[in-house]
């Protein structure tokens, strides 16, 4: 592409002047249909900056992974990169750097998702490119021989060389004993290194078909235009078997503690409880949210100030509800400072999850909570790109998009009571893995 | 390619497309529509009589306020007590003289607010409803910090347990000892440890936030749901008060950066991968005509997200990594550029191949038009993709006035990237990518990757560093006082098999093979006593060079140009023709001397200096187990500049009861492994092998 013919033009205009029509109003306006084909579409016109968001997001994670086939997910988040019947091994990615544009895909366990973020005049551009890798992605051995390589790499890179790198694959195999959360994206490298393409394929005519996958397009764009396009490279496109395999495994409820110690090369101990907690979206699953900001979110919390600031036992505290489609887990990750016993740390951890167990919070807590999460909710959408991925969630999730407005209120609705409810309902000890890691040197012989 | 061959106005193909669904070509892209503009305006700034520089960026699609604030002081050097600037930074908001430390972070929590403060800056947001109270907190911690003490034990345990968990992170390992290998004794090269954070006090803290925290040398950035005038009233009001001082302003020499070529390692036991780092400092200004060519250079070679040479290689086609990149990284004192990636530990001596590879290839090889249109894109759309974020227009304003660029810079940004010819590459790549000064920086296995290292560095010296980036003095071996060259040497002659068996050598024929881009190559040479000497290189059968000497006269042939030896040249050869000359070095009138213990390939090995009658010097490495030598090393001036020239010899096996090296590994210049096939003693040579 010649930057001279798309004729940009640099001028001068206040930007005030531009923005200052789009206001205060924090509701994300959208317009959303259905195809035969069973694609979902959802359309958000913003037109702040010249620009344009096309993503697909399939809705296949980890989860729906045969147990044999470990990290396919995420290997076809690769492999969806090498090409199409139309376009060459290495030139999708030219395709949209060539226009101007970025482009980055990423998986879950429950998801898969893939945007190009494009000049907006180059809208078609993207639907061209999507609709390429729904209808006839390649995938053949070259792609896949290659793809092997770089994805063993990868696990290395981010899991294998890093301290404390495998936390999530030792916690999630020991909080998990039935559902496929019991293993994490990026897999097993044996089962990808011995998969043949006949599986790869398989999968692909599996998961890949428009009735799994919610279509975005978000930013500078008309509707309309934007509708009949999505239509063009969409609506042809053949409809996917219907029994898409969603594992329906409820996994039992977890009846003791499990404890356990990975020794790592590491010199830093560290301490990490994982609560099991409902599912995103779930009623309760809010009231854990605000729970865990309490007690880490910002240096006046719960945890932060106790063990950080007044006992000194800890460099870092930190509490995260997963935000997982199948019940998940809260995890608390806290490392201690140089010479303090992790075990003490842990002592001091449960104390504060006591205290929210048995007492009630503080009415200048709960408005605290809330006025974080106001401002949260305002700066989570706060650009094109973040927008169009938390419609596709919402959607993808809970078939109603409309949960990006409406979820404040949830949040909203939450009270004292609630806190100290699901407190006691999933902060206790039977409901929870304790891992520490510990330093090599410190394994018995 | 070409992806715009036909121009089709959008609203045309558009009715097309709805006409006619069933036609949809999908083997082409679609045509672009018309461009859409870019939009660019220096944000307002205004200076307050304090000599604060105020700018703000109005953007009102959220009611988000966010506030900047920048101490543009000069490095300082912290030497031991390294880290105090951002002790001193960090503390700010630990206690003022009005609230504890808990009683601010409250203030910011209960708003929903952010505020952090660091080495010469804070920054803070909120909704813009509580956009007063954030900056009346930021105004109290900037102007009222107290620096309490125990606040500052409490940073400085935090701190130190923070060292502690990275000292197993490779790729944290790697950027601190790239950075002291590349800035040396400037500031920038400094590196916090544990030793000099238990140096930090409180005083010097005090002492450089009373110094250096002025509001003449620094600037506020207000960004988000707020008017220009507002914004004032509000600077006014809560920094106005600020007072302005002289700064003391220091200048440093530019770190060393003609040094050579060399490899460094830090030894990381059970790494299953290798963090590579090739990186050198480089003298880039912002503000200078060449820093939007060497950007647009940079993306070609491996600052784009996938198509960049590096990523392409590495990633794409070899599968070497998850992903390698490059950085060119401008500053007003000194920039850097650092190429890396990590890479599995079997690859890793094939991984730094390709950097360098990619390196040379960028400064040899005029980039394709298809290619630097495509950089070119890339760079204008992200661009246009940043002025989404009212924060990157606020960086934008503040390098403007920081560095000094010129006012219309970020407007004429696109202007002067489209402008940059394939030429123009080529010459900034020249300039800034210097393979031949880099360091070569690898953290990973010591035992797996240091012997493939070697190679890389003109003197075959693999630099070990601790993980602070301290070199490492490795088993310093102290020579035995006995022990002398003509000890060594009589030492290696025992090892061989005797001064008896060697002088009964009349003549040695060897044949070796070493591998040249994928060809085979045969190497033959031919010595017979007295000093008559022959070596040939062939391919498929075929003689490329050649270099005869029958003991008064020499030829060297090659390409079919055959020139005769003569002055000089000639008189060398007779010396060098001699056989065996090692056995009788003071009839020679060579000179030895024993230079230390030095290790080749890991082992000690004695270093022997030996001086020829015409002053030619050359070192010799004899392991001081097995008595052999090891290693030959000299340097020589070529059109390049002087370079060092070695041999590694190993793989000794007897021969008529002598032994001989069976490979030997040349480095300097063009690098290859000679493998010999076959030695031959005594067998008789015809004469006209060494005629011409």
């Amino acid at each position: 592409m010649k930057v001279k013919k798309l004729a940009i033009v640099v001028f001068i205009l206040t930007f005030a002047g531009l923005s200052s029509l789009h206001a205060q109003s924090s509701k994300i306006q959208f317009e959303e249909f259905n195809m035969d084909n069973g694609l979902h579409v959802i359309l958000h016109e913003d037109h702040s900056t010249p620009i344009v968001a096309v993503s697909v997001m399939y809705h296949v994670g980890s989860k729906n992974e045969d147990p044999d086939l470990r990290g396919f997910a995420h290997f076809f988040e690769h492999l969806m990169f090498e090409g199409t019947k139309n376009i060459d091994r290495g030139a999708y990615s030219r395709y949209v750097e060539k226009a101007g544009g970025t482009l980055n895909a990423s998986t879950s366990s429950d998801r898969t998702y893939y945007y190009e973020i494009l000049p907006s005049n180059q809208l078609e551009l993207g639907l061209w490119l999507e609709s390429e890798r729904m209808l006839h992605a390649r995938v053949d051995s070259e792609g896949v021989n290659t793809q092997k390589k770089v994805v063993i790499e990868e696990k290395k890179q981010r899991y294998d060389n890093r301290p404390y790198g495998s936390l999530m694959i030792e916690i999630m195999k020991r909080a998990y004993d039935k559902h496929p959360y019991r293993w994490t994206t990026i897999g097993d490298p044996d089962h990808i290194r011995s998969a043949s393409i006949q599986d790869f394929r398989d999968f692909y005519q599996e998961f890949y078909v428009p009735n799994n996958a919610v279509l975005t397009i978000a930013g500078d764009v008309n509707k309309e235009e934007a509708r009949s396009l999505a239509k063009k490279y969409f609506a042809d496109i053949p409809r996917g078997p219907e029994d898409i395999y969603r594992p329906q495994v409820k996994e039992p409820e977890q009846q003791q503690e499990v404890r356990d110690t990975v020794y790592d090369d590491i010199r830093l101990p560290a301490v990490i409880q994982a609560y099991h907690i409902p599912a995103l979206g779930t009623e309760d699953y809010y009231a854990v949210d605000m729970l865990a900001s309490l007690l880490s979110e910002g240096q006046s919390s719960r945890l932060y100030q106790k063990l950080v600031d007044q006992k000194e036992l800890a460099m870092q505290v930190r509490l995260m509800p997963m935000d997982m489609e199948d019940p998940g887990l809260a995890l608390t990750f806290a490392l201690p400072n140089v010479g303090v016993d992790p075990a003490k740390l842990e002592t001091a951890m449960d104390k504060e999850i006591k205290r929210v167990r048995n007492e009630l919070i503080t009415d200048r807590e709960m408005q605290k909570l809330k006025n974080q999460f106001e401002s949260k909710m305002v700066q989570r959408n706060s650009s094109i790109s973040r927008r169009a991925m938390n419609l596709a969630r919402k959607y993808t999730y809970f078939e109603n998009t409309n949960r990006v407005n409406t979820e404040i209120e949830k949040y909203r609705a939450v009270d004292k009571q609630d806190l100290k409810r699901v407190a006691n309902e999933y902060f206790t000890p039977e409901n929870r893995v304790v891992l520490y890691y510990l330093p090599q040197s410190q394994k018995k012989k | 390619m070409r992806l715009f061959k036909y121009f089709i106005p959008f609203v045309l193909f558009f009715m097309y497309s709805s006409l006619l669904p069933a036609q949809l070509d999908r083997s082409t892209p679609p045509e672009a529509g018309p461009a859409p503009e870019i939009n660019f305006e220096n944000p307002p700034s205004f200076t307050l009589d304090n000599g604060l520089t105020v700018i703000v960026v109005e953007n009102h699609e959220l009611p988000v306020v966010n506030v900047q604030l920048t101490v543009d002081a000069d490095p300082v050097k912290e030497g031991d007590a390294t880290g105090y600037v951002a002790a001193a930074g960090n503390l700010l908001r630990n206690g003022t003289r009005e609230k504890s430390k808990a009683e601010i972070d409250e203030a910011v929590d209960f708003i929903g607010a952010d505020l952090y403060t660091f080495e010469n800056g804070m920054y803070g947001s909120s909704l813009k409803k509580h956009s007063g109270e954030l900056l009346e907190l930021m105004s109290e911690v900037l102007m009222k910090p107290v620096f309490p003490k125990e606040e500052l034990e409490k940073y400085k345990k935090k701190q130190i347990s923070n060292l502690t968990a990275g000292k197993t992170n490779p790729s944290q390992i790697s950027n601190r000892v790239a950075k002291k290998l590349r800035y040396g004794d400037h500031p920038y090269g400094e590196l916090k440890t544990e030793a000099s954070v238990n140096n930090i006090t409180r005083e010097k803290c005090l002492n450089y936030y009373n110094t250096y925290y002025k509001p003449n040398i620094s600037y506020l950035v207000m960004v988000g749901d707020i008017q220009k005038e507002q914004a004032r009233e509000m600077a006014e009001k809560h920094f106005g008060q600020w007072k302005r001082a002289d700064v003391p302003e220091h200048n440093y020499e530019f770190p060393k950066d003609q040094r050579g070529r060399q490899v460094a390692l830090v030894n990381k036991e059970d790494a299953v991968q290798s963090v590579i780092s090739v990186t050198y400092p480089v003298k880039l200004d912002p503000g200078s005509p060449e820093a939007i060519p060497a950007k647009l250079m940079n993306n070609i070679l491996g600052g784009g997200v996938f198509s960049g040479y590096l990523m392409q290689n590495l990633r794409e086609d070899k599968g070497y990594t998850y992903g390698a990149r490059s950085q060119l990284n401008t500053d007003p004192l000194v920039g850097y550029f650092s190429a890396g990636a990590e890479v599995g530990t079997e690859v890793t001596d094939s991984a730094v191949h390709e950097f360098l590879y990619e390196m040379n290839r960028i400064r040899s090889e005029q980039v394709d038009k298809e290619h630097l249109e495509l950089a070119k894109s890339v760079m204008t759309g992200s661009f246009a993709r940043s002025l989404e974020d009212a924060r990157t227009m606020a960086r934008y304003a503040l390098n403007t006035k920081r560095y000094n660029l010129p006012s219309d810079y970020y407007a004429k940004y696109l202007k002067k990237t489209e402008k940059v010819s394939r030429q123009k590459v080529q010459q900034v790549a020249r300039q800034y990518v210097k393979p031949s000064e880099a360091t070569i920086l690898v953290v990973g296995n010591k035992e797996k990757v240091r012997d493939k290292l070697q190679r890389f560095d003109p003197d075959n010296q693999v630099q070990l560093y601790t993980r602070t980036g301290e070199p490492v003095q490795e088993s310093k071996a102290e020579v035995p006082k006995d022990m002398t060259a003509e000890k060594v040497i009589e030492k290696s002659i025992r090892a061989r098999g005797g001064r008896e068996k060697l002088n009964q050598v009349s003549d040695v024929k060897q044949v070796a093979t070493t591998n040249m881009r994928g060809q085979t190559i045969v190497m033959k040479t031919f010595h017979e006593k007295p000093d008559k000497m022959a070596s040939q290189m062939l391919m498929n059968g075929n003689v490329m060079q050649e270099q005869l000497f029958d003991g008064e006269k020499g030829v060297v042939r090659a390409m079919g140009q055959t020139r005769e030896l003569s002055g000089k040249q000639l008189e060398s050869m007779k010396f060098r023709a001699k056989m065996h000359k090692f056995l009788r070095y003071d009839e020679l009138g060579v000179e030895t001397s024993l230079e230390g213990i030095e290790n080749v390939k890991g082992k000690p090995a004695y270093k022997v200096k030996v001086t020829n009658p015409d002053g030619v010097v050359r070192y010799d490495y004899y392991n001081v187990d097995s008595g052999l030598k090891v290693k030959t090393k000299r340097t020589v001036s070529g059109r390049q500049g002087k370079r060092t020239q070695s041999q590694i010899f190993s793989d000794y096996k007897k021969v008529k009861g002598i032994k001989f090296p069976f490979r030997i590994e040349i480095s300097g210049g063009r690098s290859m492994t000679l493998k010999v096939d076959s030695i031959q003693v005594n067998q008789g040579i015809d004469d006209s092998v060494f005629q011409q």
